[in-house]
C-alpha cells in the first residue's frame, strides 16, 4: 500500500486519474486486513490496492460524478461492488475521475479537469472510466472499478492498454451506481491482466436484492481462465465489425484472429447482418433514460444550488451552472426524443434491441468468441475531438465484453498506446488470458 | 421551498439519493389492485404491466419525476357508473404552497388510481356513488392509511365550458362541498341572469373567470359584497367598453375591494393608436420584415407591444385593423 500512495503522489499531479484521494481510510482498511491475515483470514483481496470510479457511493466519502453538480455530495451509504471490495479484503486507495455522469468515451468532460493517458500524457485516456484506465496502467492501483453503458470500461481499458471487461447487464450490482441509462449500465473491473479480472468478477457478480434486474446466476470466472483451451474454442470473425474502421485497428484485429488460428482454434464466419441498428439504437435508449436520472438534479433537494427569486429560476440556474456542455446536450436530446409526439422511438428501440441480441445469440451458437475491434480508431490528443462529439460518441450491444491488449506501435517516439479487440464471448470468458 | 418535512418512516431518505435504485415491484399493491378491479367488473389487460415516468420540476418529489402504470383494467361498472381505467401511481409528497413546505412522510406510498366515465349528473349522484366506491373498498380493506388513504379529484363540465378539476379532496364529505362549490347556487343564478342579457356563451366565459378567481381566493360567491357590481362589469366588457385585460383587473378589484365599482376607461382614440402603431412598427422591423414576408403570426407580437405599451387600454381588435392598414401603407 505504502509503495502505491508513493506512485499515487509522485504520478498523479500530471495523470489527474483521482478525484478524491483515501489515503487515511486505505491505510486504516489495510491495518484492520493485516489483523485478519494474522489470524488467518483476509482472502481474496488482501494486499490489493482498489481505485473505484466516482459514480460509485463510498459511505462518507465524497462522490462528484464528475461533475459540478455533485461537488460536495456525501452519500449515507457504500454502492454494492464497493461493499464487495471491502469485504472480501480490498483497500480503496481513492475515487477515480471520470467524464461527467459517465458521459464522453475521452475522460475530458470531468469538471475536475481531464485524465492524461498513461502511455503518453499528449494523448486522452478514453472514458468514461478515464481515471480507471489511467490508474491501472500508470500502476497507481492494481484494480479498478469502472462503469459501463456504451463502452465506458472498454474505452479507456483500451486506450491505456490495460485490460477491461463490461459484464452482462445484471451480473453486477448497480445499487449505489449513479444512473447514466438505467437499462444498460454495468459495473465492471479493469486490471493489468485478464486474471486481475477474473479475480475481481468472482467477488462483485451476484444478485443483490437492492438491484431487482441482477441476475441469480453466478459464473465461473477464475475456472474458465485456468481451462482455456485454445484448440478447443471456435473464434467468430465478422466483417461487419470491422467496416470504417482504422486501417491500424483492423491490422491489429487480424493479427489477433491469426494468433489464436495459431495456437490451434478454429476460425468461422458469422452472420451479424442488423449490427447498424446497434448505434441508433444505442443512442434512442440512453438518451431518454440519462435524461430522466438527471432529473432529480435540481438544486433544491441536493446538489449545486443556486438561490433565485422563483422555483423555477432556482432549478434553472442551478442546472445551468451545475452541468456541462455533454450533460444540457445529452438532457436536450433525451428529453425530446421523450416527448409525447415521439414516444414511438424509445419503444421501438427496445425492440430494436431485442433483435440485436437475437442476433449476437445466432452468431454464439456458431462461435464461443467473437473477435471485433474495441475502438474504431487509435487514441488521439486531448483537445483533439472535445467539440465533434459525433466522432465521440460509439454503440454496443448489452453484450459481455473482454478486452485484451495487444498492440503498441513500435519505434514511435510518440509511445502510441495499445489498441486491442474485443471479444464478445458467450460464456463472460476471459479466454484472452492466454495473450 | 422554505422546509422539508420527513419523520423518517419512509424512503426519502434513499430516494433524494443520487443512486438509489428502484425497489422493483410492490408486489401488494398488484395484489390489491386486482382484487379492486374485479370488484369493479373490470376487464383486466393480458398485457404486460408498464411503468412510466411522469416527469416535471415540482417540490412534491424527490426524484422530480412521478412512477405511474399504463392502465391495467378497463372498462368496468360500479352502481351504473361506468370505470374507464385502473392504473397504480406513487403518492408525492404533500406540498403547502402558502406556507413554502413540502412533506414527504406519503411520498412514494403507492396509489390505486380508479378513474369513471362522466356519467353522473348530480352531486348526489357523485356521492352516491363515492359511498358505494369507499364501502367497496373498506370491503376489500385495501386501504393503507385511512386518514390520507382515500382521495378524490373531482371533475365538472358544464355544456359550453370548460371541465374544473379539484383535486385531492379526503372525503366524500369534501367533495360534495368542493362540487356545491363549483356549482355554486349564487353562481347559478348569476350565471342565468347574465344568460339572458349577454348570451349562454358569454355567461359561461364571464361565470368560469369568477369562479378561478374565487377559488384562487379560497371564497363562495356568497361572501361576495355589492353582486350588481359583477353585473355592471359583464356589461363593461360584453359590450366593448372595456378591454379584456382591463376586465381581468377589475374582475380581481371586485373581489378584494369591496369599495371598489367599476367603470368605463377612457379608451384610446384611433389616433392615438395609430400614432402608437406607427412607433411599434417602426422600433421592431425584424417582425415587420417577417410580417412582409409572409408571416403573417408576426402581427400578434406587434399587437402584443401594443398593448403592453399602452397597459391595457388599448382594444386588441382594433389594434389589430390598425396595424395592419399601417403595415400596408409601408
Amino acid at each position: 500500500l505504502e509503495e502505491k500512495i508513493e506512485v499515487l503522489e509522485r504520478l498523479d499531479p500530471e495523470l489527474n486519474a483521482f478525484i478524491t484521494r483515501t489515503v487515511d481510510l486505505a491505510r486504516e482498511q489495510a491495518r484492520r486486513i493485516d489483523a485478519l491475515v494474522e489470524k488467518g483470514g483476509g482472502e481474496v483481496f488482501y494486499g490489493l490496492v482498489w481505485g473505484v470510479k466516482d459514480n460509485f457511493a463510498l459511505k462518507g466519502v465524497r462522490m462528484t460524478c464528475g461533475s459540478k453538480m455533485l461537488e460536495k455530495y456525501v452519500p449515507p451509504y457504500t454502492a454494492t461492488p464497493v461493499e464487495k471490495i471491502l469485504d472480501n479484503n480490498g483497500t480503496i486507495l481513492g475515487k477515480l475521475n471520470m467524464d461527467e455522469f459517465a458521459c464522453g468515451s475521452s475522460g475530458e468532460t470531468s469538471y475536475f479537469g481531464p485524465t492524461k493517458n498513461a502511455r503518453n500524457p499528449e494523448y486522452v485516456p478514453g472514458g468514461s472510466s478515464s481515471g480507471a484506465g489511467a490508474a491501472v496502467a500508470a500502476g497507481i492501483v492494481d484494480l479498478a472499478l469502472g462503469s459501463d453503458t456504451g463502452g465506458s470500461i472498454r474505452n479507456p481499458a483500451s486506450f491505456n492498454g490495460v485490460v477491461g471487461l463490461k459484464p452482462t447487464y445484471g451480473l453486477v450490482s448497480r445499487y449505489g451506481l449513479a444512473d447514466l441509462a438505467m437499462s444498460l449500465d454495468v459495473p465492471g473491473p479493469l486490471a493489468p491482466d485478464a486474471y486481475g479480472i477474473a479475480l475481481a468478477m468472482e467477488a462483485l457478480q451476484g444478485y443483490d436484492p437492492r438491484d431487482r434486474v441482477s441476475a441469480k446466476r453466478k459464473l465461473p470466472f477464475l475456472g474458465s481462465v485456468d481451462s482455456f483451451e485454445p484448440e478447443q474454442v471456435k473464434i467468430g470473425i465478422s466483417e461487419s465489425l470491422l467496416s470504417g474502421v482504422d486501417p491500424a485497428v483492423r491490422k491489429t484485429t487480424e493479427h489477433v484472429v491469426k494468433f489464436f488460428e495459431s495456437k490451434g482454434a478454429e476460425i468461422v464466419e458469422v452472420d451479424l447482418p442488423d449490427i447498424w441498428v446497434a448505434f441508433p439504437t444505442y443512442y434512442l435508449v440512453m438518451y431518454p433514460e440519462f435524461a430522466s436520472a438527471m432529473q432529480k438534479f435540481d438544486g433544491i433537494k441536493f446538489g449545486h444550488r443556486v438561490d433565485a427569486d422563483t422555483l423555477y429560476d432556482t432549478v434553472a440556474r442551478s442546472r445551468e451552472e451545475g452541468f456541462g456542455k455533454e450533460i444540457k446536450r445529452r438532457i436536450i436530446m433525451g428529453t425530446f426524443i421523450s416527448m409525447a409526439k415521439n414516444a414511438e422511438w424509445y419503444k421501438l428501440a427496445l425492440r430494436a434491441r431485442t433483435t440485436l441480441l437475437q442476433m449476437f445469440q445466432n452468431a454464439f451458437k456458431r462461435a464461443d468468441i467473437i473477435v471485433s475491434p474495441t475502438v474504431p480508431t487509435p487514441p488521439f490528443k486531448l483537445g483533439e475531438r472535445i467539440n465533434d462529439p459525433v466522432k465521440m460518441y460509439m454503440a454496443d450491444a448489452r453484450h459481455s465484453c473482454n478486452l485484451v491488449p495487444c498492440w503498441v506501435e513500435k519505434g514511435s517516439t510518440n509511445r502510441r498506446t495499445a489498441d486491442g479487440p474485443t471479444l464478445y464471448g458467450s460464456h463472460p470468458c476471459l479466454r484472452g488470458a492466454l495473450l | 421551498l422554505k422546509r422539508v418535512v420527513s419523520n423518517g418512516q419512509n424512503r426519502i431518505r434513499d430516494s433524494r439519493s443520487a443512486e438509489k435504485k428502484p425497489d422493483g415491484i410492490n408486489e401488494e399493491v398488484i395484489r390489491k389492485a386486482v382484487m379492486v378491479a374485479l370488484a369493479l367488473n373490470c376487464k383486466i389487460r393480458d398485457e404486460p404491466l408498464r411503468f412510466l415516468r411522469k416527469h416535471y420540476f415540482y417540490p412534491d418529489l424527490p426524484s422530480n419525476y412521478q412512477r405511474t402504470s399504463e392502465p391495467f383494467a378497463v372498462e368496468g361498472e360500479l352502481n351504473g357508473v361506468r370505470i374507464r381505467e385502473i392504473h397504480i401511481e406513487e403518492d408525492p409528497g404533500r406540498y403547502e404552497l402558502r406556507e413554502g413546505i413540502v412533506d414527504y412522510n406519503r411520498s412514494g406510498v403507492p396509489l390505486i388510481e380508479i378513474v369513471t366515465e362522466p356519467d353522473m349528473t348530480t352531486v348526489e349522484e357523485a356521492r352516491d356513488f363515492l359511498k358505494h366506491l369507499r364501502a367497496v373498498l373498506d370491503y376489500l380493506d385495501v386501504i393503507l392509511y385511512p386518514e390520507i388513504g382515500f382521495r378524490v379529484d373531482a371533475n365538472v363540465s358544464i355544456e359550453g365550458g370548460e371541465r374544473v378539476e379539484v383535486k385531492n379532496i379526503n372525503s366524500i364529505h369534501g367533495v360534495v362541498r368542493a362540487l356545491k362549490y363549483v356549482l355554486d347556487k349564487e353562481l347559478g343564478d348569476l350565471f342565468e341572469g347574465l344568460a339572458k342579457r349577454f348570451g349562454v356563451k358569454n355567461a359561461v366565459s364571464f361565470c368560469l373567470n369568477l369562479r378561478g378567481e374565487l377559488n384562487y381566493r379560497d371564497k363562495y360567491l356568497a361572501e361576495i359584497p355589492g353582486r350588481e357590481r359583477l353585473i355592471k362589469l359583464a356589461e363593461l366588457y360584453f359590450s366593448g367598453k372595456i378591454t379584456k385585460p382591463v376586465y381581468v383587473e377589475y374582475l380581481r378589484r371586485i373581489l378584494d375591494d369591496p369599495a371598489f365599482v367599476p367603470a368605463a376607461q377612457e379608451q384610446l382614440s384611433d389616433e392615438e393608436l395609430r400614432r402608437i402603431a406607427r412607433e411599434i412598427i417602426s422600433a421592431n422591423p425584424q417582425a415587420v420584415a417577417d410580417y412582409k414576408s409572409g408571416e403573417k403570426k408576426a402581427v400578434n407580437f406587434l399587437v402584443g407591444q401594443i398593448v403592453a405599451k399602452t397597459k391595457g387600454r388599448a382594444d386588441p381588435r382594433k389594434a389589430i385593423q390598425i396595424l395592419r392598414a399601417e403595415l400596408q401603407r409601408l
